[in-house]
């Protein structure tokens, strides 16, 4: 830090072209020099306004303080572009009011009232909170010096030289404190100022807000959750790579959620809140999409622990309508976590398995009207227990959909309590319950006692499923949060991938539907120690099905900066002993993509193909830019009290790499530039919430922010435009729900929708590997309904097409093993449904 | 290999005769590490030499350990996963509540290391960014640390 400050003074000293000057400042360690400031000098200067303004009037401000003079040619713009952006940054909130930029000329005889002022308007400085200060030069040299002891120097020998002065920006609090002194020529001195003026104008902001209200409010921001400054960059790097890119990305999303009139909140339970423990409850809620009633548009399902879940019906005009059924669909008795949409009865609606930590899973049929029933009881798919996923496939391909639910183990204790730390606006009607998490949640994995075995169940027809766990040799020790069909070893019978939060995956094979073993052969020796999310598709069009796998848990070793998301975490086994990680040395610290090269086998190739990201959870894949290569966005972020995360975009360069793209794309900022919320209260003066760490020292109400974070999501067209939406499901927040434009931006933009009707096969068609052929290319997809993170979506297929005219052939591979070939020209642009013959 | 222990054994038991008061030190010098409420507490055994008995000292958030001698730390909580690490000798152990897992080591290296304080084991602005330290000193100052020590607390 000594170096550092040192090092900005000579900068500013050769940027002022003075380099003559090679006079130390009176007190040579500014370190020390920084320790001798305890309060603001008194001074009595002149404003830019031609009225006097001193020290006085900073009693009761935050103040940030700086010397220069509008001729200086080179720290002065920048120290002043800087205060603008300080400006500009804090002029909303309201304890900005009681804030202060105060410039201070060094070359007084110059910068007269009106030469400041002229300057100050170029600047378009508030001239109410950002004063520009002349008087006479002694007094301004003297107030430099000997009260602030910040050298400024002019060679005596050459009348007219360059002034020199320090680039150090003041922060004095409002008791009139010395808190900060900060090199303007250093962007992460900079940083840290805006952190540190954040903090103050939030007192100011509470104080603001309790004198309109009367009560004490104080705000409370983790370390790093307050504004990340690190944000601005990446996004100019990441903007700085558009001409890297050989597709398409000149489109945007906008978050339409205001308009859309979804009004959703996914809530938290207080232990990922007000009582934090890392235990598995943030590990947050699925979005599930179909289209419920028919009518051809996609309806939304949001799941969320505390509170009601919420059915939204897609009107058609851009807005949604929360539906009112007569079945109970919100289960805000229960901490839900996952939904999947599958048509479970063959009748050609969607149907929704709902699943829930510590309460039984709900399976609601659909009647082709949107109207469901509460078939549980007579399903046998009411598991209560600590469940996540449930992937619906037909592992014995006799016609109808099976399901596989993931459970997690064993992470809470039996003590019931109600969730209390809500915000005041976002309670829900009735207080929702949970069992509290276990303070050693994170050692589940190294306890038999706490082991719960994914469950596979068989549909035997009628709604009714048979547990055939134990049969198909699938009981499994594994910490399980969501798994996929896969058909691996290309022999049509669907493998089971099964992930492993903690540890190592496991591939089973599907041996024609008699049973499952674990598969033995080289390519999946090693995966993600914390694997979460999980997709099939082909990413490089070479018509074989690769595997993309998320890896959270390694992202919780340790903080980990900005600059280094993009590397896998090799310092996991630096930090955690085999003891705890349990990975036999076989563990990818971070995210994966096998790449399938033949049957049976991949290889693993995240690194080359730029796969990696920081705290992710699942992914939803579509082609967004419609160019024949399928996208990729990983829902990312965890909340309180971890920094913020971006989601991440990665487009598809052909196939040859994936690029960076949420900024390109607008899916970072996020609306409103917010990268964190208010996440919990306390009353200090309650017996409930005295005892809280955060209320020690403090009294009245305490609000505590965490960083916003994004779970799950799903890509579908919703507004039926032709170019692939996001819908997302955040954790303790509102939905987001991302408009593409593509159709706007892009001339000839080509797609085909297609919707599978299965006969011989289950209704839906999962499994069913769909080939369109077009200008001689043929693009592969699977279709097994996994529309993101924790969730299973009813969707159409969709392809997009580049520049194709028309598509040549669409051959259809289905689950009962028959071949269906549909010869074009096929025209494009629309949805066409294809039945199995 | 094997033969080192039975020959320490002996040498201890008949050094055990001769100065019963101050028994030189057991090899591997085994100590009791618990992980509690985001604080280590270290036990030491007494002149018996025998963890778990009455002459037992327990220390809180520092640990001192002789260098050059081996040592076997058994690690456990009783409430959150703690993990037991000094970077700077790469030594690292996870604790978790009803299970004990050893960490066993010798290092040369004298000096004050930090004890790191874990994501594992909840929020850190909560509590201190530390849990302790580890003192690595010669066998002298260490003895005469744990003496002075056993003698503030027996007072």
């Amino acid at each position: 830090m000594r170096v550092f400050v040192q090092v900005g003074v000579l900068c500013a000293v050769v940027f002022c072209g003075c380099s003559s000057q090679k006079e130390t400042p009176a007190k040579t360690d500014p370190q020390s020099a920084v320790k001798q400031f305890h309060t603001l000098p008194a001074f009595s200067l002149t404003d830019q306004t031609g009225q006097t303004f001193g020290s006085d009037d900073l009693t009761g401000k935050v103040a940030v303080v700086n010397f220069m003079f509008t001729r200086c040619p080179l720290t002065c713009p920048r120290q002043t572009t800087k205060l603008a952006e300080l400006q500009n940054r804090f002029k909303q909130r309201p304890g900005w009011k009681n804030v202060r930029l105060v410039s201070i000329s060094v070359e007084p005889e110059n910068d007269t009232p009106k030469v400041l002022s002229d300057y100050a308007k170029r600047y378009s400085a508030d001239p109410e909170h950002w004063k520009f200060l002349t008087g006479s030069r002694n007094a301004i040299w003297e107030l430099s010096k000997k009260g602030f002891f910040l050298p400024v120097n002019q060679d005596a020998q050459q009348p007219g030289s360059v002034i020199t002065h320090s680039p150090m920006f003041i922060l004095v609090a409002d008791d009139g404190k010395i808190v900060g002194h900060y090199d303007s020529t250093s962007d992460v001195a900079f940083g840290s100022l805006v952190k540190k003026l954040d903090g103050l104008v939030s007192e100011q902001d509470s104080a603001a807000e309790s004198a309109a209200t009367g009560a004490v409010t104080h705000r409370f921001w983790p370390k790093g959750v307050d504004k990340p400054t690190w944000v601005e960059k990446r996004k100019a790097d990441q903007l700085a790579t558009i001409d890297k890119f050989d597709v398409f990305c000149r489109f945007a999303f906008r978050d339409g959620i205001k308009s859309s009139g979804i009004t959703f909140l996914n809530r938290v339970v207080d232990d990922a809140g007000r009582d934090h423990r890392p235990v598995h409850y943030d590990h947050g809620n699925g979005v599930a999409v179909a289209d419920i009633d028919n009518d051809g548009l996609l309806d939304i399902y949001f799941v969320t622990l505390a509170g009601p879940n919420e059915l939204w019906r897609n009107r058609g005009d851009g807005r949604f309508e929360k539906v009112a059924t007569k079945t109970d669909m919100a289960l805000a008795d229960r901490i839900c976590i996952t939904a999947s949409f599958a048509d479970v009865d063959n009748d050609g609606d969607a149907d929704l398995y709902v699943t829930s930590v510590r309460s039984p899973n709900v399976l609601f049929v659909n009647d082709g009207t949107g109207h469901f029933d509460d078939v549980t009881k007579s399903s046998g798919l009411g598991y209560n227990g600590h469940s996540s996923a449930a992937t619906f496939f037909d592992y014995d391909r006799d016609g109808d959909l099976d399901v596989y639910l993931s459970v997690v183990g064993k992470y809470t204790t039996d003590k019931l309590v109600t969730v209390r730390g809500t915000v005041k606006e976002e309670r829900p009607a009735t207080p929702s319950k949970y069992y509290i998490g276990l303070d050693d949640a994170f050692g589940g994995h190294l306890r038999e006692d706490r082991a719960e075995s994914g469950r596979m169940y068989r549909n035997d027809g009628k709604n009714h499923f048979t547990d055939v766990t134990k049969d198909l040799g699938l009981l499994n020790d594994l910490w399980d949060g969501d798994a996929t069909a896969i058909d691996a070893d290309d022999d049509g019978w669907p493998d089971l991938y099964v992930l492993n939060m903690q540890g190592h995956d496991r591939l089973y094979l599907n041996k024609k539907g008699k049973g499952f073993v674990p598969f033995d052969g080289d390519s999946f020796q090693k995966t993600p120690w914390g694997t979460m999310g999980v997709k099939v598709f082909d990413f490089d069009n070479d018509g074989k099905m690769d595997l993309y796998l998320t890896d959270m848990h390694s992202d919780m070793t340790k903080n980990i900066g900005p600059s280094k998301e993009k590397m896998k975490a090799t310092w996991v086994p630096e930090k955690w002993s085999e003891n705890f990680l349990r990975s036999g040395g076989n563990s990818i610290f971070g995210n994966a993509l096998f790449r399938k090269v033949a049957s049976g086998k991949f290889k693993e190739v995240s690194g080359w193909y730029n796969a990696e990201n920081y705290w992710p959870w699942g992914l939803s894949v579509g082609d967004l830019n419609a160019d024949g290569y399928q996208d990729v966005f990983v829902t990312s972020s965890m909340n309180y009290p971890f920094r913020y995360g971006v989601n991440t975009v990665l487009l598809n360069n052909k196939g040859k790499q994936f690029m960076d793209a949420e900024y390109i794309v607008g899916v970072e900022p996020r609306r409103e530039g917010r990268t964190s919320k208010p996440w919990y209260r306390l009353d200090c003066d309650s017996v409930a919430d005295r005892d809280h760490p955060l209320c020690d020292g403090r009294s009245g109400e305490v609000i505590v922010h965490g960083s916003v974070g994004t779970r799950s999501s799903a890509i579908a067209d919703f507004d039926e435009d032709g170019d692939l939406d996001i819908v997302t499901n955040e954790f303790g927040d509102h939905p987001m729900f991302l408009i593409n434009d593509l159709t706007d931006q892009k001339k000839n933009l080509k797609y085909l929708k297609i919707r599978l009707v299965g006969k011989q096969s289950n209704r839906d068609g999962l499994g069913a590997r769909v080939i369109v052929t077009a200008d001689g290319q043929t693009f592969h997809q699977v279709h097994d309904g996994k529309s993101g993170y924790l969730s299973q979506s009813s969707l159409p297929l969709y392809f997009g097409l580049s520049l194709s005219k028309s598509v040549e052939a669409i051959d259809v591979h289905w689950p009962s093993g028959k071949r269906q070939h549909i010869d074009g020209p096929i025209e494009s642009n629309r949805t066409l449904t294809v039945t199995e013959p | 290999m094997r033969l080192v222990p039975a020959i320490t054994l002996a040498l201890l038991l008949t050094c055990g005769c001769e100065r019963s008061a101050e028994p030189s030190l057991p090899s591997p010098l085994v100590i009791d590490v618990v992980g509690r409420d985001y604080l280590w507490t270290f036990t030491y055994p007494g002149a018996d030499q025998i963890l778990g008995t009455e002459d037992d000292l327990t220390v809180e958030k520092d640990l001192h350990l002789p260098s050059g001698h081996d040592v076997r730390l058994r690690l456990t909580s009783e409430d959150y996963i703690y993990t037991f690490r000094v970077s700077d000798l790469d030594l690292k152990e996870v604790a978790v509540p009803e299970l004990q897992f050893d960490l066993v080591f010798r290092t040369e290296n004298k000096g004050k290391y930090v004890l790191e304080v874990d994501p594992l084991c909840a929020v850190q602005f909560l509590h201190d960014d530390q849990m302790g330290w580890l003192v690595i000193e010669d066998h002298g100052d260490f003895e005469r640390w744990l003496s002075d020590t056993r003698n503030q607390t027996h007072q």
